[in-house]
């Protein structure tokens, strides 16, 4: 059968020759039409995108999955640091960061992410203290906030963080937490650990403009 | 039995066996409606924590026999009942053995409800449709060849020379589901009822994405498109639109299917050239499905008239128009960028449904509503029921799939969500509340299917009802196959010679396809055929798989779990947490900046089976020890999920805090991990009970000290909680671990990172 053949019985519509005779699978009738063109089209062209898709990944042009990410991370940690800019833990940076209300909210979501599982979104507490009154168990001034985030407390489950953030990171959030006293949680812990006089913090100061500082990739990663 | 008849040619006279066909109808539907409510029940969990009522009878648990059910049960049965049925006419032949056919079907039937007894039980292997423990796994392999005997002796003795397409892909589904289900539930039992995996971590994700690809493929696929072959024409009383359609499209899909799989693993810790392929085979399988979906609906020009009238072809028409869709969405999400968003999310289980409910449910409705009034012998009871049955199915189809794509994708999009900041918008918790409405409106619909079901189920016992007394059995005559055939020669090519190189008209006579009329004559050849396409691109992915080294570098802090560990992670795979947490942290930034470090595929070189999960219902928990190290949060948190996560929809597994801890169930465990590869010694067996009593008192001891209180926390040393603890701490935490500098001489570790020693 020919070709024209074929595409006038596609035309007639029922004459369409039968693909075999005396063949009678319990009365069904096979036609013999050809595969629609688009059909056709589109499962050679799928097979040729396979072919030129998979000799540009894998004889080792494109970037593996892995190559990528390094890439998309690199350029995602200078960022953040261009963001945060080069922060220490001192008394005026975390009274700079408590003033700015951005940072605040940029903190919001590193803990609500982070930290709310056991100190509740409001720093209420559940399984750790309470981050809004003034009992406090390892912290005496703001900064110690940083090193307890840093270290942690093994023994009381707090984890240490400075493997999942870098310490601007770090310092951002120690200010939140130390932001969080003297609010009012939905549900207060009791009082833990001994009372500690206020902060002290010096007046804010408005931080190091992030231009000033050289952006570098903050790496933050567990090697 | 034969005769002569008048023309003097000898004829055999043969009757079928309906009686097998009205069986499997039967437990088709039952096992069908109990399927379908427990995932009514899943589903109402997922909204209510609440009515996880029994431990028995929790989420983790009620997930695998779900889809169990539903796919080994009601699409099971109904296969079974097709291809008895149509077999037996398309073959012109009774089955092979009657008796073969009752060890059959009451041995599948026995096997499922040992399924409905074990996997409530906590008894699971914990891969996804592969969670039936070994016994069983061996009891479903009997079967299966008892069913494979049996057709094959159906096709021996047939009196058509040349199998229909029917019969092609049901070759193919007996072929591919023998070695897909032997190879992968290859296991290690450390009891009758629990059993490891033989194939750790990365391997083991891709044995079981080969194989859990693929039981799509030659479960759902195969032998639903071979029911089509035979019940569609039939309802439509149309012949099929095109034979060469068919050869192309079966042959592709047959062999295109097997490589798929690893598009179930996209950026986890698979090497990236088996990624790829699973990708690129996915893309492919596009135009192969919708061979099927062309040859089904246009087989219906003609015939359109019918189906407003027939509702068993408006069943045939939107479940063949699901098929169209969901195989279009198939290769969509093997898409890798495509995958990075979708992956974990209710999308998954948006397209799933799509294909279950629409494609394979809508085949065995349509199939059943043809064969009530044939096998009972009288009309359908309640015909207007059956377009009842029709409406409120697709409605009830409708209400599940929309709000489980919406859901699907505020998961996806809220995970990856950045604030202006750099700093993830929403934290996980957040993510699951907001699903609550849109689980509600998915319970609706799927109830909506269940009520449909039930509708069809009291429609078909009406029909029953009606019988007559003694079932007609009319007696058939045709001739036997005359021995010793030989398939006539191909013929040329049409292409005047000269015309083109012999080459091109070699070519030109095989794209013509008539070669493929004699291999239909041919059974033995065909099979084989089917089993090497299946078994070759097999290996093309399995020899690499577990040939190269390198794809797989190990990490000499990377060290087996401890006694107490291993106790733990077996509760954690008897709970069926893996239904609902993943531990596989994928390389993309809105992942590693939630969860801490991307997987390494040396990371989980011990885990038999791997645990990477499919679906993050609840978070990633691959650092957990990493992120959450405090034994208090853990322990409440089982107990009662909302106490430390307000919202959660996490069954409480408070049992696990009143049971006593069984420490002499790490030896066993340990001594069938060590079979399995897993490095442990000699003196670790040993000591096992006394190390796991040791590490369970130390976070008994952390479990006082962070409380600040012993009281409600003495004793939980002793409980099953505690090991669980354990594992949640430990998980994820190897990466950063100093590394011992004088590793035993067994020890996994000697291998440096990336490198070959």
């Amino acid at each position: 059968m020919n070709d024209s053949s074929r595409s006038q019985g596609i035309a007639a519509g029922n004459s369409v020759p039968l693909a075999h005779d005396a063949h009678d699978c319990d009365g069904i009738r096979e036609f013999d039409n050809p595969m629609p063109f688009w059909w056709s089209a589109i499962f050679w062209g799928s097979i040729f995108y396979a072919a030129l898709y998979a000799l540009y990944y894998m004889i080792g042009v494109g970037p593996s999955h892995v190559q990528e990410f390094d890439e998309e991370r690199s350029v995602f940690f200078q960022e953040q640091a261009a963001r945060l800019g080069d922060l220490q833990p001192t008394p005026a940076t975390i009274s700079s960061l408590m003033a700015d209300p951005r940072m605040m909210q940029a903190a919001a979501g590193m803990f609500s992410a982070n930290c709310a599982t056991c100190h509740a979104k409001d720093g209420g507490g559940g399984t750790g203290p309470n981050l809004c009154d003034d009992s406090w168990i390892n912290v005496k001034v703001a900064p110690d906030i940083f090193t307890v985030m840093s270290t942690g407390v093994v023994s009381k489950g707090m984890p240490a963080w400075d493997k999942r953030f870098a310490a601007s990171q770090r310092v951002l959030l120690a200010a939140y937490v130390a932001h969080l006293r003297g609010t009012v949680p939905s549900q207060p812990k009791a009082a833990q650990g001994g009372t500690i006089s206020p902060w002290a913090l010096p007046a804010a100061a408005p931080l190091p403009s992030p231009a000033a500082t050289p952006a570098k990739p903050v790496v933050s990663v567990v090697k | 039995m034969t005769h002569s008849s008048s023309s003097g040619a000898v004829l055999d006279r043969f009757s079928y066996d309906d009686a097998i066909v009205r069986k499997f109808v039967f437990a088709s539907m039952l096992w069908g409606v109990v399927g379908m409510l427990v995932g009514v029940i899943a589903a109402i969990q997922l909204t209510l924590p609440s009515a996880n009522v029994h431990e028995w009878l929790s989420f983790g648990r009620l997930r695998p026999l779900h889809t169990n059910a539903v796919i080994f049960a009601f699409a099971g049965n109904a296969i079974f009942a097709a291809v008895y049925y149509s077999s037996q006419r398309l073959l012109k032949a009774r089955m092979f053995s009657d008796v073969l056919g009752r060890i059959h079907f009451w041995g599948w039937q026995l096997i499922i409800v040992a399924a409905a007894v074990s996997l409530p039980l906590g008894f699971t292997q914990g891969k996804e449709y592969a969670e039936l423990e070994w016994p069983i796994d061996i009891a479903v392999v009997l079967i299966w060849v008892v069913f494979a005997v049996n057709l094959f002796g159906t096709i021996a003795v047939r009196r058509e020379r040349h199998l229909y397409v029917a019969v092609w892909f049901y070759v193919a589904t007996v072929v591919a589901i023998a070695v897909l289900y032997i190879f992968n539930n290859l296991a290690m039992p450390s009891g009758w009822t629990k059993s490891y995996s033989i194939y750790a971590g990365s391997q083991d994700a891709f044995m079981q994405w080969w194989y859990g690809h693929n039981a799509v493929a030659f479960f759902l696929t195969t032998p639903f498109l071979g029911l089509m072959y035979y019940f569609l024409p039939k309802a439509a009383d149309r012949p099929v639109f095109s034979y060469r359609l068919s050869i192309v499209h079966f042959w592709s899909l047959v062999f295109l299917y097997i490589w798929a799989g690893p598009h179930h693993l996209h950026y986890t810790s698979i090497p990236d050239w088996a990624s790829t392929l699973g990708m690129l085979f996915s893309v492919m399988l596009w135009m192969p499905s919708w061979g099927g979906m062309i040859n089904g609906l246009l087989t219906l020009r003609g015939a359109w008239g019918k189906v407003t009238t027939d509702p068993v072809l408006k069943f045939f028409v939107l479940a063949i128009t699901f098929y169209g869709m969901s195989t279009f969405e198939g290769p969509l999400l093997s898409v890798k960028s495509v995958n990075a968003l979708s992956h974990y999310t209710d999308w998954t289980i948006a397209h799933v449904h799509a294909g279950t409910l629409g494609w394979v449910g809508f085949m065995i409705f349509g199939m059943v509503y043809w064969l009530a009034p044939r096998l009972f012998q009288a009309p359908i009871a309640r015909p207007s029921w059956v377009t009842l049955h029709f409406w409120l199915a697709t409605i009830g189809i409708v209400l599940y799939i929309i709000p489980i794509y919406a859901a699907g994708l505020m998961q996806g999009l809220n995970w990856r969500a950045f604030n202006s900041d750099g700093v993830l918008q929403y934290d996980f918790l957040t993510t699951v509340t907001k699903m609550v409405p849109l689980y509600w409106i998915r319970t609706v619909g799927g109830t909506l299917y269940l009520v449909a079901a039930i509708i069809g189920c009291i429609n078909l016992l009406m029909t029953w009802a009606n019988r007559p007394r003694i079932y007609d059995v009319p007696v058939y005559e045709a001739a036997p196959l005359s021995r010793g055939w030989r398939p006539p020669a191909v013929p040329q090519s049409t292409l005047p010679k000269g015309s083109v190189t012999d080459i091109g008209r070699a070519v030109d006579r095989f794209a013509d396809l008539r070669w493929h009329r004699n291999l239909e004559g041919l059974p033995l050849a065909f099979s084989v055929c089917v089993a090497v396409a299946i078994v070759v691109a097999t290996l093309f992915e399995v020899v690499p798989m577990f040939a190269i080294r390198s794809d797989i570098p190990r990490i000499a802090s990377v060290t087996p779990l401890t006694p107490l560990e291993t106790i733990g992670r077996d509760i954690y795979v008897s709970e069926g947490c893996v239904n609902c947490h993943s531990q596989m942290i994928r390389p993309l930034i809105a992942e590693t900046e939630r969860y801490g470090e991307y997987s390494k595929p040396g990371e989980s070189v011990f885990d038999h089976p791997f645990l990477w999960g499919s679906r993050r219902i609840g978070p990633d928990l691959a650092r957990e020890g990493v992120r959450n190290p405090s034994a208090l949060w853990h322990m409440r948190h089982f107990n009662r999920p909302v106490d430390t996560s307000p919202g959660s929809i996490m069954p409480a597994f408070a049992h696990l805090l009143d049971q006593p801890l069984d420490f002499t169930a790490a030896q066993p465990a340990m001594t069938a991990l060590q079979k399995v590869g897993v490095p442990y010694t000699a003196a670790e067996l040993v000591g096992a009970a006394d190390s796991a009593r040791a590490q369970a008192s130390r976070i008994e001891a952390q479990l006082i000290s962070e409380n600040g209180r012993s009281d409600g926390m003495q004793g939980m040393g002793e409980r099953r909680v505690i090991a669980l603890i354990a594992y949640m701490q430990r998980l994820g935490t190897d990466l950063g671990k100093p590394i011992d500098v004088a590793p035993a001489p067994s020890a996994a570790a000697p291998m440096a990172m990336g490198a070959a020693q």
